[in-house]
């Protein structure tokens, strides 16, 4: 634990790997998967084509990955984004990680080109390169399945692409598991552009900890502290699908490509009850006492697990196709073929406006497209997949506008050409909409989603979380740069960490927070770690995010926007009709946002703050 | 005059049915979940209620599909209630 280690792997022929060990300072000042990730992408990989060989697909476990924590089975995959063309960095949970750092190894570096399909086997400190031309174009579980029979080993755990990563689909997705995806910004893509199939890991290394017995201790104490919270058994019991009722009911879930208002009535079909019929009970990633994921059965269908929210969300009422059987079918295929669920169904419900408004015909779509579809919206994932017919144009995501009309371009929701799509609340949750103009991958909620605000807490719980006042009414754009801003800095540190969002402010302002993660690092590391040291860490991840975003021409204020849509169309009905971005607020945002971060107000970090951060 | 109240999430498995229909004529959040919980199953306040007596954050309920803000807000004569589990992130997840 106290020495961990980085492994770099190019795949090209006759080069040999190196590892080195994961400077201390490094771990001390950027604590671990998505910080030293950013570290190594700054410090040493320039932007390339992120097809390219020369693009790292950097895999990093967090500081306490496989311990004691707050759902601590959770890694980040990181490289320039074929989706996007800017900054990719997806998190991803299941039991990978903790097997990787179990195998010795904290950060996976992986450059070059294999001229043949490859998968890398790491056995504890051994690392070999092996051939996969017999797994190329298995699905994302056959793969898994198939390695396991033939090394004999049940416990072995892969990530993979699946076809459509091989065929270089720009919102592909890495998968481990029936449904664990480091799903956005096309690193399924990038593990495709190096002819790199999976990566299997089997350890069987201590984690040694400075002081076991406290630690394991102090996580049983915290664990069953989190566990009788009300929040947290709703979780453990619906999942994120739980979420799919005050959506609806409170108007935030949007339709046809946030063009109409919410499902009203029609969406109650699909509210999180609607999964029992099909459920075998909960999952859990490692170490998580939430178990949060749906495993299922269609009946005479194969098993599988999931679906969550954003299935619902960008996918039945995107699509309005209020189906339950849809959402899992959908799910299911969007898994196996390896794809991003968010990006793959925004790319359906595009089309779907696009045909609606005549901008694509039915010869260029290969048959109507009508919502309320399903039925066409399943076998358009097969053809995005597939790259077959219109799906070959849906499949290169935000890059898809260079193939179809110009009128096409305001439809496709977009922030620093990363695909936002119809994100719930969108345009009526100002904190939402307003993090996602800042967020370092592009238009995500990932980075920053504050949240707390819809739960209609008393204003003081908000000014003392924030430390600054704070809007509790969600519709107010007042303190949401603060909101914003904090949640920033903390999800930056519970990613680098190796932690789950679901435990912490991301759900409950009641959630873990710095004061846990200090205590768990004392304990594993008998570090003293302030909780100023910790969020200044946060400061520093999220700030060398900002500057990678420079380097890539997209880090000045006139890239913080937001979709056309968000600013200029009221939402059309529901309880929340006439809810808009005010271009105005969102400029004054901005403001306060940038100051707070110590940047310029052009959005640029000022070099008095990169040198008190010590990013180089 | 009755209310008709529908469940979702948490408090749909503790009070075991989808619906409930209130009798009498609760002027605010705070009277009908008195009522709910006289007339049906006294967990009902416990669940949800914080401490300090208001709507638990873990919670939403939406009257007449308008978000409450708290105990206090009214409940108009024919006006149904919805309420559902809620937690604040997730959204996209």
């Amino acid at each position: 634990m106290l020495t961990r280690k980085i492994a770099y792997v190019d795949l090209s022929p006759d080069v040999s790997g190196r590892t080195e060990t994961v400077p201390p300072e490094w771990r001390r000042r950027y604590v671990g998967a998505r910080g030293v990730n950013m570290h190594l992408l700054y410090s040493r990989y320039p932007p390339v084509d992120p097809l390219s060989p020369d693009n790292p697909l950097i895999f990093g476990c967090g500081l306490l990955t496989g311990l004691p924590g707050f759902g601590s089975g959770r890694m980040n995959v990181t490289a320039y984004s074929p989706a996007s063309g800017n900054l990719g960095d997806s998190n991803v949970g299941g039991h990978f990680g903790p097997e990787l750092r179990f195998a010795g190894y904290d950060h996976l570096v992986i450059t070059g080109q294999s001229p043949r399909p490859v998968y890398l086997l790491i056995q504890d400190d051994r690392i070999e390169i092996r051939d996969a031309s017999r797994l190329w174009g298995q699905t994302t579980l056959e793969t898994q399945q198939m390695l396991r029979h033939e090394l004999n080993d049940d416990r072995l755990r892969v990530l993979t692409i699946g076809p459509a990563g091989e065929r270089l689909v720009r919102m592909a997705s890495i998968i481990t598991g029936p449904k664990d995806a480091a799903g956005r910004f096309g690193m399924g893509a990038v593990m495709g552009s190096k002819n790199l199939k999976a990566v299997a890991v089997r350890g069987s290394q201590d984690l040694t900890v400075a002081h076991p017995r406290e630690l394991l201790d102090y996580g049983r104490e915290q664990l069953d502290a989190l566990w009788r919270r009300k929040w947290v058994q709703a979780l453990g019991r619906q999942g994120t699908p739980l979420l799919i009722a005050p959506a609806n009911e409170g108007g935030w879930l949007l339709t046809r490509n946030d063009q109409a208002g919410p499902l009203g009535e029609r969406g109650r079909s699909m509210y999180a009850e609607s999964l029992e019929p099909y459920s075998l009970g909960m999952a859990s990633c490692f170490g998580c006492t939430v178990h949060c994921r749906h495993r299922h059965e269609i009946k005479g269908g194969p098993r599988g697990e999931g679906p969550e929210y954003s299935v619902f969300g960008w996918g039945a009422a995107n699509l309005d196709v209020p189906d339950t059987e849809f959402v899992i079918r959908a799910n299911d295929l969007v898994n196996a073929y390896g794809m991003d669920v968010m990006d793959t169904l925004v790319m359906i419900g595009f089309a779907f406006e696009l045909y609606q408004r005549g901008i694509i015909s039915r010869s260029t779509a290969g048959g109507p497209l009508e919502w309320g579809d399903g039925e066409t919206a399943l076998a358009l994932i097969h053809q995005i997949a597939r790259r077959e017919g219109i799906g070959d144009i849906l499949a290169e995501g935000s890059y898809a506008l260079a193939k179809l009309p110009r009128e096409a371009g305001p439809y496709l929701l977009r922030v620093k050409n990363a695909i936002v799509g119809p994100a719930p609340g969108g345009r009526v949750v100002k904190s939402f909409a307003l993090g996602h103009s800042v967020a370092t991958i592009g238009g995500h909620l990932h980075r920053n989603r504050p949240g707390i605000d819809v739960l209609g807490l008393p204003p003081q719980v908000l000014a003392d979380l924030y430390e600054g006042p704070a809007s509790s009414d969600y519709r107010s754009y007042e303190g949401k740069a603060r909101m914003v801003w904090w949640h920033e800095l903390l999800y930056a540190v519970c990613d680098s960490l190796g932690f789950c969002r679901f435990q912490t402010v991301f759900n409950s302002p009641h959630a873990p927070q710095y004061p846990q993660y200090q205590r768990l690092i004392q304990l594993a590391l008998d570090w003293d770690m302030s909780v100023e040291e910790l969020r200044e860490a946060g400061e520093r991840i999220y700030t060398t995010e900002r500057l990678l975003l420079g380097r890539l021409g997209v880090g000045t204020r006139e890239h913080d926007t937001l979709p056309q849509r968000w600013l200029e169309e009221p939402v059309a009905g529901g309880p929340c009709q006439g809810e808009v971005i005010d271009q105005a607020q969102l400029d004054r945002f901005l403001d306060q946002y940038y100051a707070l971060h110590g940047w310029d107000n052009n959005g640029q970090p000022r070099p008095d703050t990169v040198k008190a951060l010590g990013i180089a | 005059m009755p209310v008709r109240v529908r469940l979702f999430g948490r408090l749909r498995g503790i009070v075991g049915c989808d619906e409930l229909v209130v009798q009498g004529s609760p002027a605010t959040v705070g009277e009908l979940v008195r009522l709910l919980a006289q007339q049906y199953d006294t967990r009902i306040q416990k669940e949800l209620l914080d401490e300090g007596g208001d709507i638990d954050h873990s919670y939403a309920v939406f009257i007449g599909g308008q978000r409450a803000g708290g105990t206090d807000s009214a409940v108009q004569e024919g006006q149904e209630v919805t309420i559902t589990s809620m937690i604040a992130g997730g959204f996209g997840c």
